[in-house]
């Protein structure tokens, strides 16, 4: 009941306060440009603005971060419609149906549809941080060593089998391997300093911003500008809107957008996996339930509505476990969970006693953001897509420079720079050979919390390993792991093979 | 073949661990399941023995590159090796050369190489964003540059 009442307290505060909808006006705005340029994620979108929000008090930073996630999300759907390249890895699945829509003249109405219905989705998800959040923030005061141990385990393996659905091997190579990396540095227990090889500045571990900008950034930015071939960009708005009802779209689809909007919340709660999955997921939902899928990849408003309401209520999901059990539940969300830390909000288990507002808040932090990036995406969307003409060649350098500032201001040391350097060449090598990349950095995120953990769990029952098969919670994420790995390699049914 | 490599790489990478994992102390002040190495070495493990299935697997078939003509693919991997020794001497600069200077000529320099044409507006846009990235971080959030 406290959490709702945050919640509306916040939105009313932060209407009420200029000073703060100016930076969350900017911030959706630049999240909306960071979405819509190809090559530019949600998750380097956040990194660069927690870089930018280092001298910011929390409460104005954390909503900023909030408002760069969500406009980044819905952003790459204007690229995805126009243009039949993602803007971010969550939009995917929209430029199955956006694209045709646009070269039938439907511009205009896919990309409204695409923000109407990104809208509904953020809400939906922040209905779910208001409710589910304190919830499981309750269950995981049950935690002990050993849940928390497993659960690292099991968040690294379910997000490689889901980031990788065509070889999960490979997606759970990279998760063991983030969690391998993150072993660099000081152990939490007795201090001792494992792979320095006596270089003070990897005592300190290796800092996740410079991790997540070199895997993410890096990669797009060689890819981009390695590519010959340049995209065609559609931007036919020839069919009038008026003749097509938003609000009839809405209705006929109010079952699919509830079915998206849920799909796409419980797969933001699974940690390490992103909005990518959620749409997709969700898309062929939608399609299985659909009475006319044959229109599915041709066009169909069904399938750009599935896509777009959940991988903004993915947002949402995703926030959930960062906030309780400080695991993200997506790639943008770790870079939050690394802003919290920074700003001083110990995110996990005790969030609820120690900051007992901030889940509220955050909520409606999330609902503001979402009426700023309805606003303006109904508003600019077309001054924005001007962007889009911009050679990548100028655009992908600049971005570069970025990433490198946006990393060296984290602790004003080159080391960071070229720690951002290794794992973008790490990150290019992984994805040309088709390793994902969020379960290693959800494996490098949750490292830290499996070596305390499993250590602490042998020390106190004396190395007896027997707790992790007696104990409830443990019991059942083992029986998850077990089941997600065998799902992967039972023999399959005939006809269900793809 | 592509497979292959990569578990080869990354099994290089887990012995490399699991050697730096054997060689730290088995006993400390709370007891030999403290030691340091024991989770290191359980992680660089699952990482040697999944590379290890992956190698052993029957190889899947690679779809990619077939469709790409030669040429492209000979231009794009150019590009990229261009691009990346480019970001090499950036960083490499960084701190040696002022921020300014270094920031305009990279990035006037990239653009022009990949661009290759509207010289003078690439310089023009470099500098503008170099400038305006300067005064970003260091006057309006006051954060240190390199």
């Amino acid at each position: 009941m406290y959490t709702v009442k945050v919640f509306f307290e916040s939105i009313a505060s932060t209407l009420s306060n200029p000073v703060l909808l100016f930076h969350l006006s900017w911030s959706t705005l630049l999240g909306i440009l960071v979405g819509t340029l190809p090559g530019l994620t949600a998750t380097l979108g956040v990194a660069i603005l927690t870089t930018l929000t280092f001298g910011f008090p929390p409460e104005i930073a954390i909503p900023m971060l909030l408002c760069v996630y969500i406009g980044a999300i819905y952003g790459g759907s204007r690229t995805a419609i126009v243009l039949n390249i993602p803007g971010t890895p969550a939009n995917a699945a929209t430029t199955v149906d956006g694209f045709p829509l646009a070269r039938s003249g439907m511009a205009g109405f896919a990309l409204n549809v695409a923000t109407i219905m990104s809208g509904i989705g953020s809400i939906v998800g922040a209905i779910f941080i208001v409710s589910l959040a304190p919830a499981l923030g309750a269950l995981a005061l049950k935690f002990g060593s050993w849940e928390f141990a497993i659960l690292a385990i099991f968040g690294t393996i379910i997000a490689g089998s889901l980031t990788a659905p065509k070889d999960p091997l490979k997606g759970w190579i990279a998760g063991f391997l983030g969690l391998m990396i993150a072993m660099i540095g000081l152990d939490e227990i007795v201090s001792f300093p494992r792979y320095t090889f006596g270089n003070i500045q990897l005592y300190g571990g290796i800092s996740l911003l410079p991790v997540l900008v070199g895997v993410y950034g890096v990669p797009e930015i060689l890819t981009s500008l390695k590519r010959v071939t340049k995209a065609e960009v559609v931007l036919d708005f020839s069919k009038s809107e008026r003749k097509l009802s938003y609000l009839e779209t809405i209705k006929k689809n109010a079952l699919n957008l509830l079915r998206s909007g849920i799909i796409g919340v419980f797969i933001g709660v699974i940690p390490g996996v992103g909005e990518d999955v959620a749409a997709w997921v969700a898309y062929d939902a939608a399609k299985r339930m659909s009475k006319e899928p044959e229109k599915f990849g041709k066009g169909s408003i069904e399938g750009l509505t599935a896509a777009e309401t959940a991988n903004n209520a993915c947002v949402g999901g995703a926030i959930i476990p960062v906030l309780t059990l400080a695991v993200p539940g997506s790639a943008p969300a770790a870079v939050l969970l690394a802003a919290m830390w920074i700003h001083g909000i110990k995110a996990g288990p005790l969030l609820p006693i120690q900051h007992p507002e901030m889940i509220g808040y955050v909520a409606g932090s999330f609902v503001i953001a979402t009426i700023l990036m309805v606003v303006f995406g109904l508003l600019v969307t077309r001054l924005f897509l001007k962007i889009l003409l911009v050679p990548t060649e100028i655009l992908m350098p600049i971005i570069f420079v970025l990433c490198v500032v946006g990393t060296y201001v984290l602790n004003g040391r080159l080391f960071d720079v070229w720690v951002m350097l290794l794992f973008g060449l790490l990150g290019y090598f992984m994805r040309i050979n088709d390793f994902p990349a969020a379960p290693f950095v959800l494996g490098f995120i949750l490292g830290p919390m499996a070596d305390t953990n499993i250590r602490r769990a042998l020390m106190l029952k004396n190395g007896d390993i027997s707790p992790f098969f007696t104990r409830p919670i443990s019991l059942v994420l083992i029986i998850a792991i077990t089941l997600v790995v065998l799902s992967k390699y039972l023999p399959k049914k005939r006809g269900e093979k793809r | 073949m592509k497979d292959r490599i990569s578990a080869l790489v990354f099994i290089a990478l887990g012995i490399f661990f699991l050697i730096g994992a054997l060689r730290m102390p088995r006993v400390t002040e709370y007891g030999k399941y403290g030691a340091p190495g024991i989770v290191p070495a359980f992680f660089s493990i699952m990482v040697i023995l999944l590379c290890f299935i992956m190698l052993v697997r029957k190889q899947r078939a690679s779809y990619e590159g077939s469709s790409v003509p030669v040429e492209v693919k000979r231009a794009e991997n150019r590009r990229l090796l261009l691009a990346s020794a480019m970001f090499l001497a950036y960083v490499f600069l960084l701190g040696k050369i002022n921020f300014i200077v270094l920031t305009s000529i990279f990035l006037s320099v990239t653009s022009m190489v990949f661009l290759r044409k509207r010289f003078i507006l690439t310089v023009a846009i470099s500098v503008a964003v170099t400038v305006g990235i300067y005064y970003l971080f260091s006057h309006v959030f006051l954060l240190p540059l390199p």
